[in-house]
């Protein structure tokens, strides 16, 4: 069996919308999960009940279904609702909501590996709430949170190819479609499987040198006052 | 000798010059009571020293008078302002408040000033410049002008507690608690530490440590408070409490600790 490259190469720009539009997803998904997963931590770990389980809950509910049926539920189910979004919509919104589940637990354990002294200075220096949660605990999490919350920036970079089954033309879905055309699912797939493992290597490198950036140098951790 | 225990009525005229006056206060963890009717009152400028063995209550008890912990019952007044759930009481009160802990807590990913800027900055709204000030005159007061740029971790354990003392200073606050200030430092840094305290006592301080150097009680504490499973067991001046302790409790812990 021979390799077919010109089927590849004949439909390139196929692949290259596919693989903008998976990096598209992946850098809207994976800052709006961070921000929700900031918001739904400081939820989580409240001691209002009435703040935390509804975190509780959220949490619960994304981890424990798949991305997959989350994506048909808002795409297929929500119509009916009169809810109608197109699918990059419903690609995005999941794929945030998704990872923000996963983000905010991660930064929970990172609140909880502060030692507790850190809270009760602050607390006895007379800092309100949000002023040390910003300036005294979160700039501590960075090497606790970094090396999961990279994990799950990963995991949704490569879970952003569920999209193509609900219609989103991302790099999965434009294999597909030039399979379809040209029947050479072995040229294909490995080609999209080599564009995916480089967009995560050079994501990688990216992150572990900000975190390395972060490690070295304590005074990047230091915000001016006001 | 008049004990000042059971003084639950104060004359209004004095309430000025007390700055934490504690009435019947319980406190539980769960279903344990961890103090059971603690009364103190501790009166402008007064050194407190708190003592006992382990597990009697002492970090508790001086951990409520900033809210570090809630007490269930009771009351507590600091400086004329009564301690409740009302957070503009408590923050009130925390601003007033200094505290220096056994670990120090000092905040690792900021520099030594930063450290001391933070909460005059954020809580008094005093400008950079007059921070910077106070930062540099706390820190000469704790004698560690030269290390104002460094990091907590390049400091040793008796500068490090000396700078969370110059911290809590910063605030100009009217009331320290001390909570084993000593307790995790090397032999050798524990004196350094001591005279800082010492010297701010002699100042005019109000100061409540809880610590097991009974050489600083005896020398700088106007009232020795020993505590016994979760009770203030006695309380008096040095002098009767290390040489004629009333209390059979006190006197087993007292041969316990001076016997080395």
């Amino acid at each position: 069996m021979t390799f077919d490259y010109l089927a590849i190469w004949d439909h390139r720009d196929i692949l290259i919308d596919g693989t903008l539009k998976t990096l598209l997803i992946s850098a809207i998904a994976i800052p709006a999960g961070v921000c929700i997963g900031i918001f739904v931590c400081l939820l989580r770990i409240s001691n209002r009940r009435l703040l935390r389980w509804p975190a509780i809950a959220y949490i619960e509910i994304m981890r424990n279904i798949p991305l997959l049926i989350l994506l048909f539920m808002v795409f297929y189910a929500l119509p009916f609702y009169g809810i109608r979004l197109s699918g990059l919509t419903t690609g995005f919104i999941c794929l945030s909501v998704y990872g923000g589940a996963y983000f905010a637990e991660v930064f929970r354990g990172g609140v909880e590996a502060v030692p507790k002294g850190q809270f009760d200075a602050a607390k006895a220096l007379g800092l309100k709430y949000g002023f040390y949660m910003r300036r005294v605990i979160f700039p501590q999490l960075y090497s606790y949170v970094f090396p999961p919350a990279t994990n799950i920036a990963l995991t949704l970079i490569k879970e952003s190819s569920l999209l193509s089954m609900i219609t989103v033309a991302e790099l999965t879905y434009a294999a597909h479609d030039i399979n379809g055309r040209t029947f050479t699912p072995v040229e294909t797939f490995a080609t999209i499987a080599i564009i995916y493992w480089g967009i995560s290597i050079v994501f990688l490198n990216l992150t572990s040198r900000l975190q390395s950036r972060i490690e070295m140098d304590p005074v990047s951790q230091q915000i001016a006052i006001r | 000798m008049a004990t000042l225990q059971n003084t639950s009525v104060h004359p209004a005229s004095d309430a000025a010059t007390v700055m934490v006056d504690i009435r019947h206060m319980n406190k539980w963890y769960g279903e344990f009571q961890v103090l059971k009717d603690i009364n103190l009152r501790v009166e402008s400028g007064e050194k407190i020293v708190i003592c006992g063995p382990s597990g009697s209550g002492k970090s508790t008890l001086i951990r409520c008078i900033n809210r570090l912990e809630e007490h269930q019952d009771g009351d507590i007044i600091v400086d004329g302002i009564p301690l409740t759930a009302d957070v503009k009481n408590i923050d009130q009160i925390r601003s007033e408040v200094g505290m220096c802990f056994q670990q120090f807590n000092l905040f690792p990913h900021l520099s030594v000033m930063e450290n001391c800027l933070l909460a005059p900055m954020s809580v008094r709204k005093t400008s950079r410049t007059e921070a910077k000030r106070l930062a540099q005159h706390y820190l000469e007061k704790v004698k560690i002008p030269d290390q104002a740029d460094k990091y907590p971790s390049q400091l040793s354990g008796g500068q490090q507690q000396r700078v969370a003392i110059a911290r809590a200073l910063c605030m100009e606050p009217r009331i320290m608690l001390f909570d084993e200030p000593t307790s995790a430092l090397d032999p050798e840094m524990i004196s350094e530490v001591l005279d800082t305290m010492a010297e701010l006592a002699a100042d005019g301080m109000t100061m409540i440590c809880v610590t097991h150097e009974m050489g600083f009680a005896r020398k700088v504490a106007d009232r020795v408070v020993f505590m016994d499973l979760g009770c203030i067991v006695e309380e008096s001046d040095p002098d009767t409490f290390f040489n004629n302790p009333k209390n059979e409790r006190t006197q087993k812990f007292l041969n316990q600790i001076l016997q080395h």
